[in-house]
């Protein structure tokens, strides 16, 4: 929780012209961007992991 | 498995590079904006998401229409163009629903409301459905013609693009006029222009990058298949041989 905190004070907000909405919008758009594309690089990951999986398969068959 | 592993090491800390001065641009060196504040630095993020959707999308169609018209003549080249047209067609979809998701959490902060039903954003939500259902076809859908058939679907999914392009000069819309070519007042103060475009090379080279490695994967998943399929038939010919 405190290094969410953290994460959030790293983005700028200015009371006298933001609206308090910002403080959590603007991160969450940040935040989230970079959690799908990580999530997305998790599964090619995944799928490659299955793949060599399957080759050493089928090359032990042979 | 030699999916060039060496080069695309050094493009990963370049384009980590680059993100890193796109996010350094995006909320350290560009200034808050004179209506909208801090919350510009949405758009920094935002902007990129539908510039990769317009490279990856059209890319898959390239490699649909590829893969349809050099399938039955040369089976390697056939089988590249349809693992290129998975990989762009993924990565289209996750920039595009980014697209979306940023733009209703900017929605909420400077219009009041997550989503409306206006000709911007429900041709964008259609158009993302119909990759979607590229890809559910794609899982889950069995046998040889599944390939044929999503390239035709990527074909027909294509003819959004242009559609959620115009729909802002089309229709009146609750979504902004295009920041860039919207015509009189429309555009960026220079200051700002950093900020945006050093985020849209970073994300498009990450896209590139994430495609160049979903595009490896399945290309030699594909290879691996049927390489399988033909150990397969060899296995059966030569039993049958030996039971004859």
């Amino acid at each position: 929780m405190t290094s969410l905190l953290l994460l959030i004070r790293f983005f700028p907000y200015d009371p006298s012209i933001d609206v308090p909405l910002t403080r959590i919008h603007l991160p969450l758009i940040y935040c989230l961007t970079w959690a799908f594309h990580l999530f997305y690089v998790g599964y090619i990951g995944l799928k490659w992991r299955d793949l060599v999986k399957s080759a050493s398969r089928l090359n032990g068959h042979r | 498995m030699g999916i060039g592993w060496r080069w695309r090491g050094i493009a990963l800390v370049a384009v980590m590079a680059l993100l890193s001065y796109g996010l350094v641009q995006a909320l350290g060196v560009s200034p808050p904006d004179a209506q909208q504040g801090n919350m510009i630095r949405a758009f920094y993020y935002h902007f990129p998401d539908w510039i990769g959707a317009s490279v990856f999308l059209p890319l898959n169609l390239i490699a649909s229409v590829t893969y349809l018209a050099v399938r039955s003549k040369r089976r390697s080249l056939a089988m590249k163009a349809d693992s290129l047209a998975l990989a762009s067609a993924e990565m289209g979809v996750v920039f595009c629903g980014l697209g979306l998701l940023t733009g209703s959490l900017w929605g909420r902060v400077e219009w009041g409301i997550w989503w409306t039903w206006d000709a911007r954003l429900t041709t964008t939500l259609v158009l993302w459905l119909i990759y979607v259902s590229y890809l559910m076809v794609r899982r889950f859908s069995m046998g040889s013609s599944t390939a044929v058939l999503c390239a035709v679907l990527a074909i027909f999914g294509f003819c959004d693009i242009p559609i959620v392009y115009m729909s802002t000069r089309w229709w009146r819309t609750q979504h902004p006029a295009p920041v860039f070519g919207g015509g009189e007042g429309a555009g960026l103060a220079a200051n700002m222009q950093g900020a945006v475009w050093w985020n849209v090379l970073a994300w498009v080279a990450w896209g590139a990058l994430v495609v160049s490695f979903r595009y490896a994967v399945e290309l030699r998943r594909q290879q691996l298949e049927s390489s399988e399929g033909v150990s397969r038939i060899h296995d059966r010919t030569y039993q049958g041989a030996a039971d004859d």
